[in-house]
């Protein structure tokens, strides 16, 4: 009736699998080619069809930004991610989004900025990394901890060559093997290595719910107000745009008010960490 | 506009509309009355039974992979109902409609649909709509709204669409007289629903009471007969979780809607595993503080119109009102 032309918002666009990048043990990068460009911010996330099985969300892991081309990686956990780590290079899946507020750069830059990784949580943050190295004059002292179960865990294992010309990088696991000659614990261990203004450095954190729940207390104890500790929650975001209530944290919608919270927010929420 | 008409002239009138309309009247199925394009009419029985949602936001709906364009005539629904109208108007069309990204699915059926409302003069004993802001009459949303008196009927109209239903009807228009009797009609019905239940959402502050009280051992009680059927989700006009079934073929992509149930187990739990809310306390208590905070803070209105379904649909008798009323 009316006349603009609305979108259906569920829609997604078609796009093929053009390359398979194995990242770890059940660790996988989609390179996914879409046939039409999205423009996505860092932090932001994207709904991934695999056809004919589910729908899930994901946040895409490379240089934020318009384009065609997006790498997204993803842990096989369930039925959808089982699936789809099967899938050759090209098959085809379809993506809607992207969706959620993305990292606060107003909030980060210009900082000390420490960047917490858990597990398959460096994924997001990669595109926080890029973001980093394309605005290096923003950022006067980047850090990254990053913490994993192993070795064979790590993700991005050649970037990180590249990443310590720009950033103080420690780097933990809790069950070491022969080779490995840096720390071994969970990644709140690393916080005794690193020296930060904590009146006035940021933090981002993305990892496993349980792992951000305790950087982000161990950060607090330091004295990193909690308006400065970042975390991106995971819940069931279902519809990506506020419209199904899976995703209720309290009274936010985790997919349209979040991903990207900060600490002082979801901190005292029933569930937020479960 | 308010006319005047006479009792019998209604059928008259649905005769002329079904040229134009496909229409849905209350009627007698079984033992429930459902919207049907029947002739028989129940303007009687409240709630009808299945309520109004489907018509715009169906149970199973393809929402990606359908003709959009196809064109479908326009859709009457008869007897509508004060509370009905209200989750309509006050929540659906707000999150469906007026918060971006519109649900393209909902705006086409939604604009097909021409709702015809009818006031409530014998309430059931299930109806609460008086302790929840709401009254046993459509307030607004209808595009036409019936009034039964004792031998006439008033016709109020209240949008383009309704007044396009007198294009080719003459009526007289109602007097102050029958407006007058209209209104002590429905003061007799407001009283006979607010003897279901003597409160007020907001002066006995429902919200502050539900929010403060999250002792396990008083949800745990409620919650103790619950089957987890989801049926007073389902029957919920205010209701409206759902989520994507992913049903592509090899051709095409297909996506259907689907409705939820927060009363289920796996509601919110994520690929990975994790539930925020794994035990039914939580999410039984869940259930109300989305109705009476969550949405209350969303829409400026309760998610509750007082329509009784989800007591009367409950297989445990688990009434919300004694729910409610253990917390005053």
């Amino acid at each position: 009736m009316s006349a603009e032309k609305l979108k259906n918002p569920y829609n997604p666009i078609k796009a093929t699998i053009v390359n398979i990048i194995v990242n770890a043990p059940d660790i996988k990068t989609f390179k996914l080619e879409l046939e039409e460009p999205i423009e996505f911010a860092t932090g932001q996330f994207i709904q991934l069809t695999v056809p004919g099985i589910g729908e899930a969300p994901f946040t895409p892991s490379s240089k934020p930004g318009r384009g065609k081309n997006i790498d997204i990686t993803i842990m096989k956990v369930g039925v959808a991610t089982g699936v789809l780590h099967k899938m050759k290079a090209g098959a085809k899946v379809a993506i809607r989004g992207p969706y959620g507020n993305g990292f606060p750069l107003d909030k980060i830059r210009d900082r000390e900025l420490l960047i917490i990784g858990g597990g398959v949580g460096l994924a997001p943050l990669r595109t926080l990394i890029y973001e980093v190295m394309e605005n290096k004059e923003r950022y006067p002292r980047p850090l990254l901890l990053y913490g994993c179960k192993t070795p064979e865990g790590i993700l991005y294992k050649d970037s990180f060559s590249d990443w310590e010309e720009d950033f103080e990088i420690h780097r933990t696991v809790d069950n070491p093997n022969e080779e490995w000659q840096e720390c071994k614990g969970v990644v709140t261990t690393l916080f005794d290595k690193i020296k930060v203004d904590t009146d006035e450095c940021a933090a981002v954190i993305v990892g496993p719910p349980v792992m951000m729940k305790f950087a982000a207390l161990e950060l607090e104890n330091m004295g990193i107000s909690p308006e400065r500790i970042i975390v991106s929650m995971e819940k069931n975001m279902t519809c990506g745009f506020g419209k199904c209530r899976h995703c209720l944290l309290g009274d936010y919608y985790v997919c349209k008010d979040g991903p990207v919270f900060t600490y002082k927010q979801v901190k005292g929420i029933p569930g937020a960490w479960d | 506009m308010i006319y005047k008409a006479e009792k019998e002239n209604i059928a008259e009138h649905l005769d002329i509309w079904s040229n134009s309309y496909k229409l849905y009247v209350p009627s007698e199925t079984g033992e429930l009355v459902l919207y049907e394009t029947k002739q028989e009419i129940n303007w009687q029985q409240v709630p009808v039974w299945g309520g109004i949602k489907e018509f715009v936001f169906p149970g199973r709906n393809r929402v990606v992979g359908n003709d959009e364009n196809k064109k479908t005539k326009p859709v009457m629904l008869v007897g509508v109902r004060g509370c009905d109208l209200r989750a309509l108007v006050e929540v659906f069309d707000k999150i469906f409609l007026e918060q971006e990204p519109a649900d393209t699915v909902y705006k086409k059926l939604r604009e097909n649909l021409t709702l015809v409302s009818v006031d409530c003069r014998e309430p059931a004993e299930t109806c609460f709509c008086t302790a929840v802001g709401g009254n046993p009459y459509g307030e607004k949303g209808f595009d036409l709204n019936i009034s039964f008196l004792n031998d006439e009927v008033l016709m109020e109209t209240a949008s383009g669409k309704g007044e396009k239903l007198f294009e080719n009807i003459k009526l007289p228009k109602a007097s102050k007289e029958d407006i007058k009797k209209r209104d002590d009609i429905r003061d007799t019905s407001e009283r006979a629903v607010k003897i279901n239940f003597k409160r007020d959402y907001k002066k006995d502050n429902f919200r502050e009471k539900i929010e403060n009280n999250n002792d396990k051992k008083y949800w745990e009680e409620k919650a103790e007969d619950c089957m987890i059927c989801g049926g007073c989700n389902f029957a919920c006009p205010t209701c409206y979780c759902n989520l994507l079934d992913e049903v592509s073929d090899s051709k095409e992509i297909k996506k259907v809607l689907q409705w939820d149930s927060c009363q289920l187990k796996g509601y919110a739990r994520v690929g990975g595993g994790a539930n925020p809310r794994p035990d039914l306390w939580e999410r039984f208590r869940q259930r109300y503080l989305c109705k009476f905070r969550i949405m209350d803070e969303e829409f400026s209105v309760p998610g509750c119109t007082g329509c009784g379904r989800c007591i009367s649909v409950c297989p445990a008798d688990i009434d919300i009102r004694e729910t409610i009323e253990g917390l005053l």
